[in-house]
């Protein structure tokens, strides 16, 4: 799907001029398997367009489709049954022909405040701009920009009269967590410091994430006095509509399904880690470099002798 | 008060003098640093190239100059897109500016497993970029056997999550930096898989 995506994401620049906005819609059945690639294009190649995901069936991968629609700066819609074709479209084409504001920037003035989400998407017709904030102290004002049909918006808020709560503390958590994942995504920061800061911000606010679990624990025995423990591999459930003839093929497919979880775990144990070693010389950056100052420091030269000529 | 004038004038055109060849020094010194890297990828493999041709003669690993710290293992090579790369043996970083070398972490050549060559995306695995599912492996030991492999795929994993199987069957995976085209130093590998035909 890479290739599709890096196609549409190629932008001419000519169509529609500088103000138009670029509206990609990327439909897939949500069974993405080149994940890190996916996102990697978006985060780079993104350049002005806004990529809204539509996901069919009764599976796709929510998860990955929510976080590429983030850093695609659109939207993402499930498309969950035939029966919801029509309604779900029209929703998005509707919201799709109203864009609202653009380019939308926040700033501080007086006091700090801790805002999420970072990435801020275009707003639509009938979208409110929710931003969750962290501070210790309530003061100052927060100013809100944008564009409205080309013409400059803006609007302030003073932040003395704002109400902290409890609940707002959780959203904002769930955000942050969105936040690092996807500068994790991005690079930006290393996978040991982004675990690290999703599990302080899950245990903060009591959260289940990629690092915390809520755990409960049952103190009344179920087991049989005198019983000991048994192992032994459940079958998992296919998502609705997905059936094990068409993924694993034909006759051998109630076997192969039988199979596949303990072969998975089976391979997965059998799997060694391996560390790649970093594979970029970068020449090609030196030599710009190179050139650049090369160039610099005869154009110093050139430019000093022909003052001194003049004078 | 006019030749003090002047004498500062000159004082500070020859500071600025000094500045600009400064400049323009280290620009030549980056230059340098830039160019060699590949002008000694390219040397590196026509000496390897050689070495490798006596080694199948000899029956024994040659070394490609003197001092050399690594010895060429096989050549691996693409028909459809007319490239060869002579391998080394050994997965540092110094062993890497001559050629593709092998990750002692995988299976050695043509065993059962997975055998992972590594090199630069800009310079000898540079072609993995056009590297299709479907292409022709072939790898050339120092006996002089050729196996094939066919690719089967490619992915983008990041550096720390790669794994590889233990498997009866021998598999390749050719390991270099992406994206490719640019210039940063970033997290992700480009891997292309391949099972031997």
């Amino acid at each position: 799907m890479v290739p599709a995506l890096k196609a549409a994401l190629a932008d001419a620049g000519s169509s529609g001029g500088p103000a138009a906005l670029r509206q990609v819609i990327f439909l897939t059945d949500g069974a993405v398997s080149n994940e890190q690639e996916m996102l990697a294009t978006l985060g780079q190649d993104l350049g002005r367009s806004r990529v809204f995901f539509v996901g069919i069936g009764s599976a796709p991968n929510a998860y990955l489709m929510n976080r590429m629609a983030t850093l695609g700066r659109g939207a993402y819609t499930n498309i969950g049954s035939a029966q919801e074709v029509a309604a779900k479209t029209a929703q998005l084409l509707d919201m799709l022909r109203h864009p609202s504001m653009r380019d939308i920037k926040v700033s501080m003035n007086g006091g700090a405040l801790d805002l999420t989400p970072k990435l801020l998407p275009d707003l639509y017709a009938g979208q409110p701009l929710v931003l969750v904030g962290k501070t210790a102290k309530l003061s100052g004002t927060l100013t809100v920009s944008g564009t409205i049909g080309g013409v400059p918006w803006r609007q302030s808020v003073d932040l003395a009269t704002a109400r902290p709560s409890p609940a707002i503390a959780k959203l904002w958590a769930r955000r942050r967590i969105d936040d690092v994942e996807a500068d994790r995504t991005l690079g930006k920061i290393e996978p040991d410091a982004a675990d690290e800061q999703v599990a302080e911000l899950g245990i903060a606010s009591s959260l289940v994430t990629s690092q915390t679990s809520l755990v409960a624990v049952d103190e009344t025995p179920t087991r049989p006095a005198g019983q000991s423990l048994v192992r032994e591999d459940l079958p998992i459930n296919l998502p609705a509509g997905w059936d094990f003839a068409g993924l694993f093929g034909g006759d051998s497919g109630a076997a192969a399904a039988r199979n596949a979880n303990t072969l998975a775990a089976r391979a997965a144990e059998q799997a060694r880690g391996l560390d790649l070693p970093q594979t970029a010389t970068g020449f090609v950056g030196n030599l710009w470099q190179g050139l650049a100052l090369l160039l610099a420091g005869i154009a110093g030269l050139w430019w000093q002798r022909r003052g001194g000529g003049a004078a | 008060m006019s030749r003090v004038i002047r004498q500062r004038s000159v004082a500070r055109r020859r500071l600025v003098s000094a500045l600009c060849i400064t400049v323009a020094c280290a620009g030549v010194l980056h230059l340098c640093a830039g160019t060699i890297v590949p002008a000694k990828a390219v040397v590196a493999q026509i000496l390897l190239e050689r070495a490798f041709e006596r080694s199948i003669v000899a029956h024994a690993l040659q070394k490609p100059w003197p001092w050399a710290d690594m010895a060429p293992i096989a050549r691996v090579s693409i028909k459809r897109l007319d490239v060869s790369r002579i391998v080394l043996d050994g997965g540092s970083g110094q062993a890497m500016a001559f050629g593709p070398t092998l990750l002692s972490g995988g299976a050695r050549l043509g065993e059962p497993g997975v055998t992972v060559l590594a090199a630069h995306r800009d310079t000898h695995f540079r072609f993995l970029e056009r590297v299709r599912a479907g292409d022709v492996i072939d790898v050339e030991a120092l006996d002089g056997a050729v196996r094939h492999y066919r690719v089967t795929g490619a992915a983008v994993v990041r550096w720390d999550r790669f794994a590889v199987i233990d498997t009866p069957l021998s598999h390749l995976a050719l390991s270099t930096c992406y994206p490719f085209g640019t210039v940063e130093r970033g997290p992700l590998r480009y891997i292309v898989y391949a099972d031997e035909a």
